[in-house]
């Protein structure tokens, strides 16, 4: 899975440490519980449109609804460049490894 | 009205809110933190008694005010969240009353007040009552004080009615009508354009 663009988030901060982005895909049941290897991930799949939380120590909070492309990203100020990095090498990683529907 | 109120205080009220490294709790575009409402009300207390009488209204009004300006920023992250989106979303088929709807079921299920419309008018009129509120505890009060409610129910409206964000607060104004801390049974507000 790759970033296709990050959007300016209206927040009280000049969107300096958080961030929105879109992805190339939607993010799937299946990878929603890959991001579990990278920190806490809050699952809440009985939601009417499922929602996951990942924290991840000291670096980021990553947010989102499952089958949507779009996530937001709350990186820790300490080092903003840094964390930013790690969560594109998070993304990177996600593999969609559920069954395609037939065309 | 389709905001299923009881299922969004339910499944919010599921969320695990915890605070950075640095003891604050980045969301909705804001640093939000947790306090006790100890702490608050004995804050709120401390500038009023600081205004005096002389001050006493204008320190009203900048408390008020405080909620105000909080609620429009703040109340525009939540209505522009993954978790709002998450749950309330589905539930809505009218905006934007039913997302003023939707806020109130955020503003109880995360504790700073267990309130719900009661009448709406759109883009008029809205009436919320409040069953519970920590602003009700603040000791020693003999007058409302839910300054709290009042600037973020006229900030909803303001988000609801004003113009486009960011550029729609204060276009209504909020009077507190009835409030717990004066004997009645539950606190009432009524918001109207400013």
């Amino acid at each position: 899975m790759q970033i296709v663009e990050y959007k300016d988030m209206d927040d009280c901060f000049d969107g300096s440490f958080m961030k929105s982005a879109v992805l190339s895909e939607p993010m799937t049941r299946e990878c929603i519980v890959q991001l579990g290897q990278f920190g806490e991930l809050q699952f809440y799949e009985s939601f009417s449109r499922p929602f996951y939380r990942l924290d991840i120590a000291g670096k980021m909070i990553v947010k989102g609804i499952q089958d949507e492309t779009r996530i937001r990203i709350i990186l820790n100020r300490d080092d903003v460049d840094a964390n930013l990095a790690s969560f594109e090498e998070i993304i990177a990683r996600l593999r969609n490894t559920a069954p395609q529907p037939a065309v | 009205m389709a905001i299923d109120r009881n299922k969004v205080i339910n499944d919010l009220s599921k969320l695990k809110v915890s605070g950075n490294s640095e003891g604050l709790i980045p969301a909705f575009g804001v640093l939000v933190n947790q306090f006790p409402a100890d702490f608050w009300n004995s804050f709120s207390k401390k500038i009023l008694d600081a205004a005096g009488d002389d001050l006493h209204d204008a320190a009203e009004t900048l408390l008020e005010n405080a909620a105000g300006e909080c609620g429009y920023h703040t109340g525009y992250g939540i209505i522009t969240s993954e978790e709002f989106n998450s749950v309330v979303g589905p539930m809505i088929e009218e905006k934007p009353e039913d997302v003023l709807h939707g806020a109130y079921g955020v503003f109880t299920a995360w504790g700073w007040a267990n309130s719900e419309i009661t009448e709406l008018v759109p883009g008029e009129k809205m009436v919320v009552r409040a069953y519970d509120y920590y602003e009700s505890d603040m000791p020693g009060t003999k007058s409302h004080c839910a300054y709290m409610i009042k600037g973020v129910s006229r900030a909803f409206m303001d988000l609801a009615y004003g113009d486009a964000y960011p550029n729609g607060h204060g276009k209504f104004k909020c009077e507190q009508t009835k409030g717990l801390e004066t004997g009645d049974k539950f606190a009432e507000f009524v918001v109207t354009k400013a």
